[in-house]
């Protein structure tokens, strides 16, 4: 591509007002704040039964009351997902570099791939479960199948797109495939390879969720549907709000990793 | 750099003689590779070294799919029709929000995070709370998938409506053009493509969705035929309604690919 | 594919001696998606012949295959018909004594300027002993980065990126250097800058040089000789030998002489009915 003049990013420099850098933060949590209120106010003023619509206060009540229990089904939930997102991307990583280097294999495999990745893969957990059994290993195996998919993909469409002329350089230069991709293909990769991991990590939480959902005897997920039946409400959301840290803190993690690779990258 | 064309004006037909060539060259491998895996599955499942009872031969799930075919396909209704109902919903509601949000700053600045929240937390963690509020039937099951299948196509609005370039807008007000005129003449066509792909990620969830809510009350539809064979380890059912539900998946898919194709194809003729 | 080619061409080397020239192209032919409705003749049966230390240009309108015969030379597409060697061996595949500039400068994004020019030293797994590193850094210095060694590409203007190229493109001292329109990117002003920079770095290398652009001065400026290609399917038309001597200052592009020879070159190049 031909390069141009690139507009200077919009971030705020330093002789921005103090006031209008917080702006874009002030705002969201405002509004953040004010549901948290509104709903308190809503639960107090209609006088909500609490299996219904716990207010943010027992919820928050349920968190510490309960804190023991939570953080017993978290750590499951939290072992499984990491787990399985670790093999989801040795593995879609892995697969994506077998295949750039034969195009017969590619053309064979990639179809049928995409079409398995249109079908929802949740609807499988069942079937992990026949497999593998019950336990932490079925949750696993099911976090590494349904993330597999969207870093397979990036990390292939990465591959795939990088820059024609840096190929032909490194043929020109006689370089052998395996180098090609080493020095080349495999770093060009990396943005594409981050907005898998992206999806990926999400995936794999809900993977883990609906696994417990199903069965098991841990887990957030169980923790859920146990209280659910025991109309728990406010041990339900207590665990939701958990699993929202959790949501946050992995993506922010992968987030961080994406953030230093643009570095090195020199962005 | 000059080249300001709309999109849409992609080439996407060739050669009628070639188009069989092409297709050999793209069909021929997956389909060997399809079916070496089948041939492969079908002799290891007839030789004893997969277990039927874990994985049963090709021939035999074809076998029950047939003979099952129409308890099958009666589940299939509601797990069809409401994944339909749910992504309609998510999309109305979803492109409409998308919108509003995109013409005025202050509702972006306040809600945009929001959605972005809602898209990184685990969604389905939220399925039982719904069920407690909405009972435990069809709606439910709809109003859930709704829910999760809501914010990508908002997403997906949001961003379109960003990606003409600025140099049309510059174009549009020096044509003096109206807000709502070139809202139709250049956001639109723009955001076309992203709002499709939204709405297809967006099927996706909304048969999740649907799926799941089954899973959970364990009533009726697909969900509940795929969690009851697994129970009893009636793989063969299990795998038939897997295809079965994909099958679904890949109707609503094709409404969606049919219609982003029309609305394609008007915006070509114009 | 072009098996009988290689062979052919193998043949010819071992029979005819003395080859004519450093670079040598025999009735070259190149036919892309032969057999299909989308046949297309990108570059016509051709010959010529560059002889060592000699800079070429290749001049034609934009799509008439002369940046096809280019990679042809280089070794990155085969020939439909007729043969290529280079030093009297047949060229079938890319070899490390050619160096190529492309019309971007294709540089590595994550590495710094001095890496992006030691880079043929990693793709072609050689070791990058500190006289190559020293080399890197004096040739960089020339084409004026000074001071710019640290830097990714992201941070060079477009010229710079350009420098870098030109400068790892010599950094393995390549005996033959192959140039696809390496400047046209570029607006006129850095352009002639550039043209400048690689004037001076050929004078010092003095490398054999194939350079193709559909710019008529620029090619008049920096060339032994002028190769004027038709329209697709290309074929040379005209060839032309440049009198001036070395070094060349941006000054020659004033006299009449070189203004003629333009001239020349222009009524020899096929436009596009409109």
């Amino acid at each position: 591509m031909v390069s141009t003049a690139e507009a200077p990013p919009a971030i705020a420099t330093a002789d921005t007002p103090i006031l209008e850098r917080l702006r874009p933060l002030m705002l969201p949590t405002a509004f953040a704040a004010g549901v948290l209120l509104a709903w308190q106010a809503v639960v107090f003023v209609f006088d909500y039964p609490k299996v219904i619509l716990p207010a943010p206060s027992d919820i928050f009540a349920a968190l510490t009351g309960n804190f023991a229990e939570i953080w017993q089904h978290t750590v499951p939930t939290i072992r499984d997902t990491l787990a399985g997102f670790v093999l989801a991307a040795l593995f879609g990583v892995g697969f994506a570099s077998l295949l750039s280097f034969s195009k017969l294999l590619r053309d064979a495999i990639y179809p049928l791939i995409v079409v398995i990745q249109l079908v929802p893969k949740i609807a499988w957990t069942p079937l992990f479960i026949v497999w593998v059994g019950i336990g932490w290993q079925s949750h696993l195996t099911i976090a590494t199948f349904i993330g597999f998919f969207p870093i397979f993909i990036a990390m292939m469409a990465g591959l795939e797109s990088t820059d024609r002329s840096l190929v032909r350089l490194c043929q020109g230069l006689t370089a052998t495939p395996g180098r090609a991709f080493w020095l080349v293909r495999l770093p060009a990769s990396m943005p594409y390879l981050f907005a898998g991991l992206k999806i990926a990590i999400t995936l794999a939480v809900i993977g883990v969720i609906v696994a417990e959902f199903i069965s098991a005897s841990e887990g957030l997920g169980f923790l859920i549907l146990k209280s659910a039946a025991l109309l728990q409400t406010d041990v339900i959301f207590a665990a939701i709000t958990v699993l929202c840290v959790l949501g946050l803190v992995f993506y922010g993690a992968v987030h961080a990793g994406e953030i230093a690779v643009r570095k090195w990258r020199g962005e | 750099m000059t080249d300001l064309g709309l999109p849409f004006q992609r080439n996407l037909w060739l050669g009628i003689g070639d188009l069989g060539r092409d297709a050999a060259r793209l069909v021929v491998p997956p389909v060997a590779a399809a079916a070496l895996l089948f041939g492969g599955w079908e002799l290891l499942s007839r030789n004893g070294v997969l277990s039927a009872r874990l994985l049963p031969a090709p021939s035999k799930v074809f076998e029950t799919f047939v003979r099952s075919l129409g308890v099958l396909l009666d589940q299939a209704q509601p797990t069809f029709w409401g994944a339909l109902a749910g992504i309609l919903l998510a999309a109305l509601l979803g492109i409409a929000l998308g919108i509003a949000v995109s013409y005025s700053r202050a509702l972006m600045q306040a809600v945009y995070p929001t959605i972005v929240f809602f898209q990184l937390i685990p969604k389905v963690a939220l399925a039982p709370v719904f069920l407690l509020w909405f009972g435990t039937g069809f709606d439910a099951n709809v109003i859930f998938s709704v829910f999760i299948a809501f914010f990508p196509v908002v997403v997906a609005t949001i961003t379109g409506l960003q990606a003409a370039p600025p140099s049309y807008e510059r174009l549009c007000q020096a044509l003096m053009m109206s807000r709502f005129r070139m809202f139709l003449a250049v956001k639109l066509p723009f955001a076309l493509p992203h709002i499709f792909s939204g709405l297809r990620i967006g099927v996706t969830f909304a048969v999740i969705g649907v799926v799941l809510g089954e899973f959970i009350t364990a009533q009726t539809g697909l969900g509940y035929i795929i969690l009851f064979s697994a129970n009893n380890f009636e793989t063969a059912l299990l795998l038939s309604a897997i295809l079965l539900l994909c099958g679904v998946g890949m109707a609503l898919f094709s409404i969606f690919l049919a219609l982003e194709m029309i609305v394609t194809r008007f915006y070509d003729s114009r | 594919m072009n098996a009988n080619a290689t062979l052919l061409a193998a043949a010819e080397v071992a029979s005819s001696a003395p080859s004519p020239g450093y670079v040598a192209i025999d009735q070259v032919r190149k036919i892309y998606n032969a057999g299909t409705r989308h046949q297309v003749e990108a570059v016509a049966p051709t010959s010529f012949s560059v002889k060592a230390g000699e800079f070429v240009s290749l001049l034609g309108p934009s799509g008439c295959g002369k940046s096809t015969l280019l990679m042809m030379i280089a070794g990155l597409e085969a020939p439909t018909q007729g043969s290529i060697s280079v030093a009297g061996r047949a060229m079938t595949s890319p070899r490390a004594e050619t160096g190529i500039m492309f019309q971007d400068p294709t540089l590595l994004p994550w590495k710094s300027a001095l890496d992006n020019v030691l880079f043929p030293f990693r793709a072609m797994n050689r070791p990058v002993e500190p006289e190559i590193v020293e080399r890197a850094s004096t040739l960089l210095d020339h084409v004026g980065l000074q001071g710019f060694h640290g830097h990714k590409p992201r941070q060079l203007s477009g010229g710079m990126r350009q420098r870098v190229a030109i400068c790892r493109a010599l950094v393995y001292e390549p005996d033959l250097l192959l140039m696809d329109e390496p400047f046209s990117a570029l607006d006129a002003i850095t352009r002639d800058e550039m043209n400048l920079v690689l004037m001076k770095m050929w004078e010092e290398h003095h490398r054999t040089a194939v350079f193709v652009t559909h710019s008529i001065r620029e090619a008049v400026f920096l060339s032994d000789r002028v190769l004027v290609m038709s329209r697709r399917p290309g074929r040379i038309i005209e060839d032309v030998r440049i009198p001036f001597s070395r070094p060349r200052g941006l000054e020659i592009g004033e006299t009449i002489e070189f203004n003629e020879i333009c001239g020349h070159l222009r009524s020899k190049i096929e436009h596009r009915p409109h």
